[in-house]
Parts: C-alpha cells; sequence; structure tokens
C-alpha cells in the first residue's frame, strides 16, 4: 500500500492511496488559511473604518502598490481571497478511480477536480454531506460574487519580489498556486458527479476493493472511510468526535482489526478547552454582553456546531428569563441549512431522532424560527436593517472575516466597547483573523469549539483499533504531545509518499459445494487435520473459484474420448527400488535392469523388453516411456503401491 | 445446509396477513408480520403455532424484518410480541417506525373501541413493541450477528417502504414487501442491484395485470370526479391515511388550481396534519422532484384542502371527501358511504385494492344489495374502481426480476390463479424455477453455493502465472489446474502448498512422479497443428505455445522432436497429479495421429 500525502495540514486532508491496483482520492480539503492575508472585503462599496495606506517597496520596481496595503503596521494583499490547493499535481490525477469524502469540510476543493482536472472516476459521499458542502461552496461564491471588482494581484506572488517582503506575506506558501474560487456552474456540474452512499453500505471497487463509511459523529453525514479486502483493512480516520451533539455519534466498533491506521484529523484545542466548557463559556458571555445593552455576534459556518451553538444559547436565554432577545442568522444559505438540518433525521443522534417519531422537528431552531425568535436573512440587504431590534445576537459567516457579511458588522458594532465578537470556529488562528480591524473597542472573546478527538482520544482509537501501522501528520503530534500507543506511528508532511506494507498470507477463494463435500479431512496428526484438493481454478472479475474439473469430451473422428474424474493420491518418502522391482514383476514385467549411477542416489531402472526406463532419486521419480499406456499404468500402479501416500482412502 | 425453507403464515396464495417464516442457513427469519383486515376472529392474525406451539419465540427467531407500515404487513406485530411474546429484533426503516404506530393505535381504536372487542393488544403493547424495533437506513447493511446481515433498497409504494436483501453465509434471498416499478406524483421507483439472490421473494398483487399509462388514469380520475361535482353529485374516495391519500391530494390540488374549481374538498383524516408532517421531515424517501423543491414549496400543504368534519355529510351540494379506512371495512368512511349511496348522482372511487371481506371488496365484485351490521342497503350511487394502489404490475415484476438476477422466485401476496400464470411466465422468461406455496406450505429451494476458503497468495499467484503470456494479468475465463493440501485454520478451509504443507506437518517430502511418454506423430504434423488441435478440443484450459516451440496445455508440456526426414517424436510430460489431464492429452494425440495416418492408407 502506497499513500500520497497531497496536504500536510493536520486538519486539510488530501491523500491518494494505491492499493491493489486500484487509486483512490481521501478528501480533498480546501485551505482557506491563505485568505488570511487578503484585506477583507466590504458587503457594500462605503467607506470602511480600516485605514489603508499604499506600500511603496524599497527593494524593487515592481509596482505594488495596487496590490498591498498596510494596515496597522501589516501588509495584506489587495485582491479577491485565493485558496492553497492540495498538491494535485502529485500523480495523474485521470489515474484516480475513486474519491471518497468524510465530511463537508473536506468536499471544498473537489470543483477543482472535477471541474479543471483529466479526473473522471467515481465520487462517493453521504447524502447529507453533499447537501451541506454544497452549501458552504454557494455561501463562499455568493459572498466572494457581492464585493466590488478588484484588481488581480499577481506582481506581488512573484518568487524574487515575495522573498523580500517583510511577514507574514513573506512566509505565505506557494502563493503561486493560490487559486480564486470556482463559480456556481462548477458547483453544479461537480454535485451532479457524486454518488450517495449510507452508513454501511459497502461499495465495490472493480471486485477488489470494499469501501465503507462508517459514522464518525462529526457532522451530520460525517464518516470514517473503511478500505477493505477479503484479509485487510485500511482504516482513514478524519473528523471525528466521541462527544454526542446532534450528529449521529462515532461507530468506533467498525475501525477495529485494521491493519493501517490513517488518522488525519485531530482536535485544534488545547487540553484545557474541553468542548462543553467553551460552550458554557460562550453561553455566559454572550448573556452579559446582552445584559449590559451591547450585541453579540458570531462569525460562523453555516451549519454544524452553529446548530448546537443555537440551540445552547437558546436554552440558556430561556434559563436566565432573556426568552425575548432576537437571534438573526444571516447567510445567503441560511434559510436552506435550517430546512435541511430538519430533514436528515436518519443521521441524526438518537435523542433528535426520536423527536421525529413524534412528529416534531429534530432541531429547536425549527420552533424558534416558527415563533419569530430566530429570524434567517440571505443578506444585511434583505430586510434585515427594517427588522434589526438591540440587543441582538448575530450569526453570520464567513469565518475568516475577510469576506461576507460579518465584516459589516465588525465595522458597524467594532467602535463600540458594549458589544462582543464571540469566535468560536477553530480553523483560523483569531489574532491573526481580528489583526486588520484592530484597534477594536467591541470585546473579542476566543472560545474555540472543537468537537474532533484530542490526543488522548485517539490514543484509544488506536489501541482499541489493533492496527499494526498508525499513519498520521507531523504537525499534530510534538514532544509535548506525543501518542501513547506503542504502535509504530508513520509521521506525513506535504509531498510525502509513504509505502507501507502489508502482511497477506490469504486470500478468499469460493469452492465448489461439490469439491468441497469430497475434500476428505484426516487428522493426520493429534490437533492437525489435512486434506488435499485438485480442482479447475477460475478466476472472474478478482474472485476465484476452485471448480470441478469439466469431464473433458472429444469426438475424433467418430472416436469418442473421455476424460474421467478421478481422486488423486499424494505420495512422500522415498522409493524402495527391491521393492519397486519386486511389484513390477508381480505385474507381469519381467526384463528390468537396475543400474545405480555412479556414488550418487540416483538409480536408473531399464524395462528394455517394455522400452521404458525409471530414474529414480530421493525425492522423486522419472518415467519414460515409448507410447503404450499399458506399460505405463502398470509402472503407475507399482509406484503407488510401494510409495507412501496421504490424501484420499485407496 | 444447502437448502432454504420458506412457509407463508400469511400472504401465501393470498393477499392480507403478510407473514412468511424463512430457514436459510440455520437461521430463522420471519418477514412481516400482518394482519388480515378481512376478517374478525382468529384468522385476523398468522397462526403462530407453527413456531411453536406456545410461549415465547425469541428462541426460535432470529430476526424480525418489516417491509412497510401498511397494516397487512406490521400490524400482528404488537400482538406477536406482546401477547404471544418476543424480545428478539425487529428491523424497519426510520419512516416506518415512526409511522407504523400511528396506524395501529388507530386501528386498535377502532376494533376495541367501536367493536367494543376484548382481547386486542392494548396502547401500551404498541409502546412496548415499538421500542424492540430497530430502525435502519436504506442501503446500510445491518449486521444482525456475525453471519445474518440485511440490507434494505427503495420499494416505493408507500413513504418508508423497503425491499430487503437477506444474506447468510453463502446464501441469500430478496423479499420485497409491497413495492411500485414507476415512480409517482410523490415516491420514486422501487429499485435493487443486480444481488442475485438464491431466492427472489416477490409480491404478486397485480399478477397479469399490465397496466397502461399513470398519465392516463390520473385523467380518468379527474374527469370522473369533475363530472360528478358538475352534476351536483357528492364523491367519496376511501383511503388510508398515510401515502395514496397524499399522492391523490397533490393531485387534486393540482387540478383544482388549473380548472379554478371551487368546489370544496375535504380531507377526512384525523392525523391530516400529523401525517403530512412525516412527509415533510422524511422527504428525503420522497421522489426526486419533491426533493428538489421543498425549500420553495411543500408540496403537503394544501390551499383547497379542508378538514372534514361529520356534520358536513348532510350538507347540501357536491363536494369531494377524501376519508378513511380505504377499504370500507369501518369507521368514517362507512359512515359517510351508508349515506351517499342510495344516491344516483353520487359516486365513490375506490382507489386500491380491498381485501376479500371487506365491504369495500363487495361493491367493487359487483353486488349492489349489501347487509351491513344486519341493516340492508342498496348502492345506487356509481361505483369506480381507480388502481392507484402502488404495487408493480406484471411488467413491473419481471423488471425487477431482471434488475436482481435471482436463482429462484417465490410469489406471495397475490390470488392463486393469477399466480399461476405469472409463475408460468417467470418460467418461461428467465428460466428460473418459480414457486407459490399456500399458507402453511413449505416451499423448499435447493440452493447450490459455493464454499469459502482461504488460499495461500504465492499459490494463488504460481497457478495463475501458468501459461501467462503477459506478466501480471490472469487469462480471464481460462482454467487452471490446482492441487493443493487443505487444512483447516482458524476453523475456516485453507488452502495451502502441497509440498510445503508435507514438509512442515509430516517432516517428510513429496516423492514427485514426473511421467513422459514419446509418441511417433506422421511428418507433415507440426507443433501447430498439435496446437490448433488441443486448443479446438480442450476449450477451457488454458493452451500455450511458446517460442522455443513447446506446447503447454495446463500443467501438461508437449515437445515436438524431429530426429530424421520420416520421423517426428512428441513427448508429452506431466506430473502425477496431472495424470487425468495428461494421459487424456496422450490419448486424444495418439488417436488423432492414427486417423490422419489411416485418412492418407484410405
Ligand atoms: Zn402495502
Amino acid at each position: 500500500m502506497k499513500l500520497y500525502c497531497l496536504s500536510g495540514e493536520p486538519n486539510k486532508p488530501c491523500f491518494i492511496l494505491r492499493f491493489k491496483g486500484t487509486s483512490v482520492m481521501l478528501d480533498c480539503t480546501l485551505d482557506m488559511c491563505s485568505t488570511l492575508n487578503f484585506l477583507p472585503l466590504p458587503v457594500v462599496p462605503s467607506p470602511t473604518n480600516i485605514e489603508t495606506k499604499p506600500w511603496i517597496p524599497t527593494f524593487t520596481a515592481a509596482r505594488l502598490e495596487d496590490e498591498i496595503k498596510e494596515v496597522q503596521d501589516k501588509l495584506y494583499v489587495n485582491s479577491e481571497p485565493e485558496f492553497y490547493l492540495p498538491e494535485l499535481a502529485m500523480i495523474d490525477l485521470s489515474e484516480i478511480d475513486v474519491i471518497l469524502i468524510s465530511n463537508l469540510h473536506n468536499m471544498l476543493a473537489l470543483p477543482y477536480i472535477t471541474e479543471y482536472t483529466s479526473f473522471t472516476g467515481k465520487i462517493l459521499a453521504t447524502e447529507p454531506t453533499v447537501q451541506m458542502a454544497s452549501m458552504y461552496m454557494y455561501e463562499m461564491i455568493e459572498y466572494l460574487r457581492r464585493m466590488p471588482k478588484l484588481n488581480n494581484a499577481t506582481r506581488w506572488k512573484q518568487t524574487k519580489v515575495q522573498c523580500n517582503l517583510p511577514p507574514p506575506l513573506r512566509d505565505a506558501i506557494e502563493p503561486l498556486k493560490w487559486r480564486k474560487l470556482y463559480n456556481r456552474h462548477d458547483v453544479q456540474s461537480c454535485l451532479s458527479k457524486v454518488s450517495n452512499v449510507s452508513y454501511n453500505e459497502s461499495q465495490n471497487i472493480f471486485g477488489t476493493l470494499k469501501v465503507t463509511a462508517a459514522s464518525s459523529g462529526f457532522r451530520i453525514g460525517s464518516c470514517n472511510w473503511l478500505i477493505e479486502t477479503h484479509q485487510e483493512k485500511i482504516s482513514y480516520i478524519s473528523g471525528s468526535s466521541t462527544l454526542i451533539t446532534h450528529p449521529k455519534s462515532l461507530d468506533s466498533e467498525s475501525i477495529k482489526r485494521s491493519d493501517v491506521l490513517i488518522l488525519s484529523t485531530l482536535s485544534h484545542a488545547p487540553n484545557e478547552s474541553h468542548p462543553d466548557t467553551m460552550m458554557g463559556e460562550f453561553c455566559v458571555i454572550a448573556a452579559q454582553t446582552i445584559k449590559s445593552g451591547g450585541n453579540v455576534l458570531v462569525p460562523c459556518y453555516p451549519s454544524g456546531v452553529t446548530y448546537d451553538l443555537i440551540e445552547c444559547l437558546s436554552n440558556h436565554f430561556d434559563n436566565i428569563g432573556q426568552s425575548t432577545i432576537p437571534f438573526y442568522f444571516i447567510s445567503p444559505v441560511a434559510h436552506n441549512s435550517l430546512s435541511y438540518s430538519n430533514i436528515f433525521a436518519e443521521w441524526l443522534s438518537g435523542k433528535k431522532q426520536n423527536r421525529v417519531y413524534m412528529p416534531e422537528a429534530p432541531f429547536p431552531h425549527a420552533k424558534l424560527t416558527k415563533t419569530g425568535r430566530l429570524k434567517t436573512f440571505k443578506s444585511i440587504e434583505d430586510g434585515f436593517q427594517l427588522e434589526m431590534k438591540n440587543p441582538c445576537v448575530v450569526f453570520t459567516g464567513h469565518p475568516s472575516l475577510r469576506f461576507g457579511d460579518v465584516v459589516h458588522f465588525i465595522e458597524m458594532w467594532g467602535q463600540s466597547q458594549i458589544n462582543t465578537m464571540l469566535i468560536t470556529v477553530p480553523d483560523f488562528p483569531y489574532l491573526d483573523a481580528i489583526a486588520p480591524f484592530q484597534p477594536l473597542a467591541m470585546k473579542v472573546a476566543h472560545r474555540p469549539i472543537d468537537t474532533g478527538v484530542t490526543l488522548e482520544q485517539a490514543d484509544k482509537m488506536i489501541i482499541e483499533s489493533q492496527a499494526a501501522n498508525v499513519i498520521t501528520t507531523e504537525s499534530c503530534l510534538s514532544p509535548e504531545n506525543p501518542l501513547h500507543s506503542d504502535v509504530p506511528i508513520t509521521k506525513y508532511k506535504r509531498g510525502d509518499v509513504i509505502s507501507v506494507p502489508i502482511k497477506r498470507q490469504f486470500e478468499l477463494i469460493g469452492v465448489d459445494s461439490e469439491i468441497a463435500n469430497n475434500i476428505h479431512l484426516r487428522e493426520i496428526l493429534p490437533g492437525t487435520v489435512m486434506g488435499f484438493v485438485s480442482g479447475h481454478l477460475v478466476t472472474q472479475d478478482n474472485k476465484h473459484i476452485l471448480r470441478r474439473f469439466p469431464s473433458q469430451k472429444a469426438t475424433i473422428k467418430k472416436r469418442k474420448l473421455e476424460m474421467t474424474n478421478k481422486e488423486s493420491v499424494c505420495p512422500i518418502g522415498q522409493l524402495n527400488v527391491p521393492d519397486f522391482t519386486h511389484e513390477l514383476k508381480k505385474l507381469g514385467i519381467t526384463d528390468i535392469k537396475v543400474e545405480h549411477k555412479g556414488d550418487s542416489e540416483t538409480v536408473l531402472v531399464h524395462l528394455n523388453e517394455d522400452d521404458a526406463i525409471i530414474r529414480v532419486e530421493p525425492n522423486s521419480t522419472f518415467v519414460i516411456c515409448q507410447g503404450s499406456e499399458r506399460v505405463r499404468s502398470k509402472i503407475r500402479e507399482a509406484l503407488l503401491y510401494c510409495l507412501e501416500t496421504v490424501g484420499c482412502n485407496r | 445446509m444447502t437448502e432454504i425453507r420458506a412457509i407463508p403464515l400469511g400472504a401465501g396464495q393470498d393477499v392480507g396477513r403478510s407473514c412468511i417464516l424463512i430457514e436459510i442457513g440455520g437461521k430463522n427469519i420471519m418477514l412481516d408480520c400482518g394482519m388480515h383486515m378481512g376478517y374478525n376472529d382468529d384468522r385476523r392474525f398468522p397462526d403462530f403455532s407453527f413456531i411453536r406451539k406456545s410461549g415465547d419465540l425469541t428462541p426460535y427467531l432470529d430476526c424480525v424484518i418489516i417491509s412497510h407500515f401498511h397494516l397487512d404487513h406490521c400490524g400482528a406485530l404488537p400482538y406477536m410480541t406482546e401477547m404471544v411474546g418476543y424480545n428478539g429484533p425487529i428491523y424497519m426503516t426510520h419512516p416506518t417506525k415512526a409511522v407504523c404506530p400511528i396506524l395501529l393505535e388507530d386501528y386498535r381504536k377502532l376494533t376495541v373501541e367501536k367493536k367494543g372487542e376484548q382481547n386486542f393488544f392494548t396502547s401500551e403493547m404498541i409502546k412496548k413493541c415499538m421500542s424492540k424495533c430497530v430502525a435502519v437506513n436504506l442501503h446500510q447493511t445491518i449486521q444482525v450477528d456475525s453471519e445474518l446481515r440485511i440490507k434494505p433498497y427503495y420499494a416505493g409504494h408507500v413513504l418508508g417502504a423497503a425491499m430487503f436483501h437477506v444474506e447468510v453465509k453463502n446464501q441469500s434471498l430478496v423479499y420485497t414487501g409491497d413495492y411500485n416499478m414507476t415512480p409517482d406524483r410523490h415516491l420514486g421507483a422501487a429499485s435493487i442491484d443486480k444481488c442475485r439472490p438464491d431466492l427472489l421473494i416477490t409480491e404478486s398483487t397485480y399478477a397479469t395485470t399490465i397496466r397502461d399509462s399513470k398519465r392516463c388514469r390520473e385523467r380518468d380520475f379527474l374527469q370522473k370526479v369533475h363530472e360528478c361535482v358538475e352534476r351536483d353529485g357528492k364523491v367519496l374516495i376511501p383511503v388510508f391515511a398515510l401515502g395514496r391519500a397524499q399522492e391523490l391530494c397533490i393531485l387534486l390540488e393540482t387540478y383544482w388550481e388549473r380548472m379554478n374549481l371551487k368546489v370544496p374538498i375535504y380531507f377526512a383524516v384525523g392525523l391530516t396534519e400529523k401525517a403530512n408532517n412525516y412527509y415533510k421531515m422524511f422527504i428525503t424517501w420522497t421522489n426526486q422532484k419533491i426533493k428538489q423543491t421543498f425549500l420553495e414549496r411543500n408540496m403537503f400543504e394544501f390551499k383547497h384542502i379542508r378538514a372534514f368534519d361529520r356534520s358536513f355529510i348532510e350538507n347540501p351540494g357536491s363536494m369531494v371527501v377524501l376519508a378513511t379506512p380505504g377499504m370500507l371495512h369501518s369507521g368514517l368512511s362507512l359512515q359517510i358511504f351508508k349515506k351517499w349511496a342510495p344516491f344516483e348522482k353520487n359516486m365513490v372511487i375506490m382507489p386500491g385494492y380491498c381485501v376479500q371481506g371487506t365491504v369495500g371488496f363487495k361493491i367493487l365484485s359487483g353486488q349492489r344489495k349489501l347487509d351491513i351490521d344486519g341493516h340492508p342497503l342498496e348502492v345506487k350511487m356509481s361505483v369506480q374502481y381507480m388502481s392507484f394502489s402502488a404495487h408493480a404490475d406484471a411488467k413491473g415484476i419481471m423488471q425487477l426480476i431482471g434488475m436482481c438476477e435471482p436463482k429462484n422466485v417465490m410469489l406471495v401476496h397475490g390470488e392463486g390463479g393469477k399466480m399461476q400464470f405469472l409463475k408460468a411466465k417467470i418460467e418461461r422468461e428467465y428460466g428460473t424455477s418459480c414457486y407459490m406455496p399456500a399458507n402453511g406450505e413449505m416451499a423448499i429451494i435447493d440452493t447450490k453455493t459455493n464454499m469459502e476458503a482461504n488460499i495461500s497468495i504465492p499459490l494463488l499467484k504460481r497457478t495463475l502465472a501458468v501459461g501467462n503470456t503477459k506478466n501480471d494479468i490472469p487469462e480471464p475465463k481460462k482454467c487452471r489446474t490446482l492441487h493443493a493440501a487443505v487444512v483447516m485454520n482458524n476453523n475456516k478451509l485453507t488452502i495451502v502448498d502441497t509440498d510445503e504443507t508435507v514438509n512442515n506437518v509430516l517432516n517428510k517430502n513429496l516423492h514427485h512422479i514426473q511421467y513422459s511418454t514419446c509418441l511417433p506423430i506422421p511428418a507433415k504434423e507440426s507443433a501447430k497443428s498439435l496446437f490448433d488441435l488441443l486448443t479446438d478440443v480442450l476449450q477451457d484450459v488454458v493452451v500455450t505455445h511458446s517460442a522455443d516451440g513447446t506446447i503447454s496445455v495446463d500443467d501438461v508440456d508437449i515437445h515436438i522432436e524431429q530426429e530424421d526426414e520420416s520421423c517426428k517424436k512428441a513427448m508429452i510430460s506431466w506430473q502425477h497429479e496431472d495424470e487425468q489431464l495428461g494421459s487424456f492429452v496422450c490419448k486424444l494425440i495418439k488417436q488423432h495421429c492414427k486417423s490422419i495416418t489411416n485418412e492418407e492408407e484410405n
């Protein structure tokens, strides 16, 4: 098995697995941290609070003042944000047979592959993953579509320019490979190529591999993938959660008895920030802000933990008598996201599922919407201004704080210290994210909620999986953060190709019932049963079957020939030549001459009258005769009589 | 265990009370657990004494599978689990698990509260029973135990209806429940993989019908309704709360809107809103079109259709009423029917199948003088039958057989006579055996299965390499002889190399014997002509011809030796294990040469 690591970022996995002649791409995530190098995009073309100065380089004559702006002593690219793709040039993408998607986050680079490369294979993902990912894609496209047209900044990327820029732009990785976002048409076409799978629905890839999605408890429809042959099992662990939130819980049984465990995603959050603690503090901080008359801004994605935030916060507000505080969910896909979440009952936790049997909507946000406490808007221009009541809680995107309505809210509320921005999405270094908006008067609270598995839980998973090999990202682990299990761990980084030998002894074979019934197993030694089998091996679609010999029949010039199925025995040990000649004599062969070949153990037995020679060696006998079947069958009979045999009864 | 045994406790040459017992690979499975709505006595429920004379059934069944929420498929479940006794697993889809208890409760109320019957299951029993049900997703493989696996497929028919693929070791069967092979207004068409089960158990409600296009039937239906309300008549459409009712509502709603009709349409179903809620929440189980448009408009929120009140029965003027239950066997639909039946201008449209014994069945079979609970009733209203019932017709059943390619077919859930016709058709067109056991009759289906074994990979590779021209890719479909030893490894048959195993196990060496036979051949024969002969005769054996003139017939080698101008010889060699093929090739060449010499002499 070979694993090509197209991405090194721990939580942005993209691999190609070559196994049994099949190429499988595991996830294709978009790295959005590159967007932090860009200036935030205003929602409406209006003067902003962000004070930018053009930046004039001293080391080059290249004109960069349009491309690079200085804000608070930091440099930003003045262009449409761009994204860092996995290393797609590592292999010829037309060779990929199937792409397996684990969750909505890990699908965001898919349109680049389906629409702009030679890939023509199959794509497998669960239905909620596809629906939710499409919302994430459309949301970003819409956010970027709304902004005023910008210059295309390319000059700063030239290596000799970039290396002279001050950090962090100098340290930006491979900006020449950054790409603009795909468009609506790309997304539509891409999604039409995805096939849906259910949890535990095994799919056959060319008869060689069986791939199965197992619930991973991380997002609605998220999964880990099991890649199996009859004998081997590779478990690919992507975003997983052992917590019980809204998605169907982690299927930890499925990864047991794996040969190789690929562990691609681990929680970003430091040990002390348990998601429950963070969620609790999130609610308390929000409540305090509201109490003092301020507004709460929650930058978020359009689904996932956002549902939990809404649920927990509304419950908390109920408990402290703040049930009248309005929640606004502003995103081009806010309404769709809430609607979809309520029709995926099969993919939700048992508790949520049971509500559907009532029948009640599984998420409380259905009721909150009905009672008007939670309102959705496509954007701030979608009637929001008229509706808005202070104080309120606003959930909006994008969590990178570089585009989307969130930029507008930071500008609108940023200058007042009674407001609070609550950052819960752990995907972006939050100080970098808010840097271009500084100085901010509003409070910024960082309470990252990462429900993914922690190192401690990963250790447990490794032990439970009984894996002989573990492959995990280099940057997940550090001396302070080791995995404790004593399984050999291979670390990967972007561009690595890892070979893992999988020792395998056996392949599965179907044995025709007639043959199977004729196998006589005998206890040849205490505790050891053994028998023999003969048949025709047929291989079709990578499946092997042992069939009975077809009885061969041939007619040549009206004479019929027939091949019969006879049982054979297995001779072992050495041939005693005197016994053998004695036996031949009994069968009527009289002209026998025994010749010893020098001092070797070889003996020649000449049957001159019958035109045959038998050459006897310690472990073998060669019979050469001149066409007489009568003679040959006598020799055969004598041989089998004299040699010790194992196998079927004679 | 090379047979599958099947006994229908219900639905054997009959419609209603679906319940089929299966024994497959040593496992006992119950497929559906329905009630017969045409009976009010013991015959209402399947006769579970077939499984055990009395007492708890749990030790005798490995699992129960419910195909969909119609009561003729799940109505006996609380009786079985709570009154007879069963604590094992019961599998059904999520929508079935959601809807099933509602229909059970409805039926219970009707039976116990209206008819005053005793000895029926209680609400508490329904609850307890449902807590034993495990909800499953489409296409999800459920490992019931280490050997038994089940997998549901989409069946159309009603919300959440599923067909089940059941696998035990190497034996498998598919049970369809009720299904529909053409998509309708709210559901998609049934579909299944080419899973080649040993047995397909299919419903055959419409075994002899090839139904006309769905569009025509819909137009016909709307026309009839329209004509009736035009002439001031009242239209009664008896339905079940979930399923067909929603489809007819969509149909009427769009027609009313298009024709701008004002005549009221009522929906006389206690659980209208609830029912439609289920459709909203399980929208992923409906058809593509409804799924795609659900964000903009919910197809299950109707503008023209209002709730019905009992007092409307006596209202003058025309109206359309959809009322439960669907077979006119009791409840509101029967009550309305009794009031409207004596008037010619009214109409009743039966949109589905009715089981024997129900009022619906009687009027559909032409009876016009009825006796309902001791009261005579003359039916003067127009009686129409519109088959909207989403079952596969004969064409659909044949289509499904083609889709999954079963080795045997068994027909259930249909009428004996019609089954006979379909059975003949299946046997003729697909050449598979077809069974149609009556209730209580056992069908024994012989299955030939391959046994699963492990084979050592080096041995496999070596064997497949025989006669290979290209390196890795074994020539498909050709057979290669395999001789090997067999040992037991972790309770599994394991095929291993003979030499190695004899060495390891017995500490002795194998004694190889090679036979070589030298045959004189006519001078004009060549390696090429022998090769042609052998390839022609031994069609499934790998015969190759290498550059040095050697012909290989699987493991048998043939060298052609030319001693002088007039004398050619073929040297045929093989190992002891290949005796059969070796001696066969010998005889073949000998005879071939003889026949050529004879020809020359003649
Ligand atoms: Zn049905």
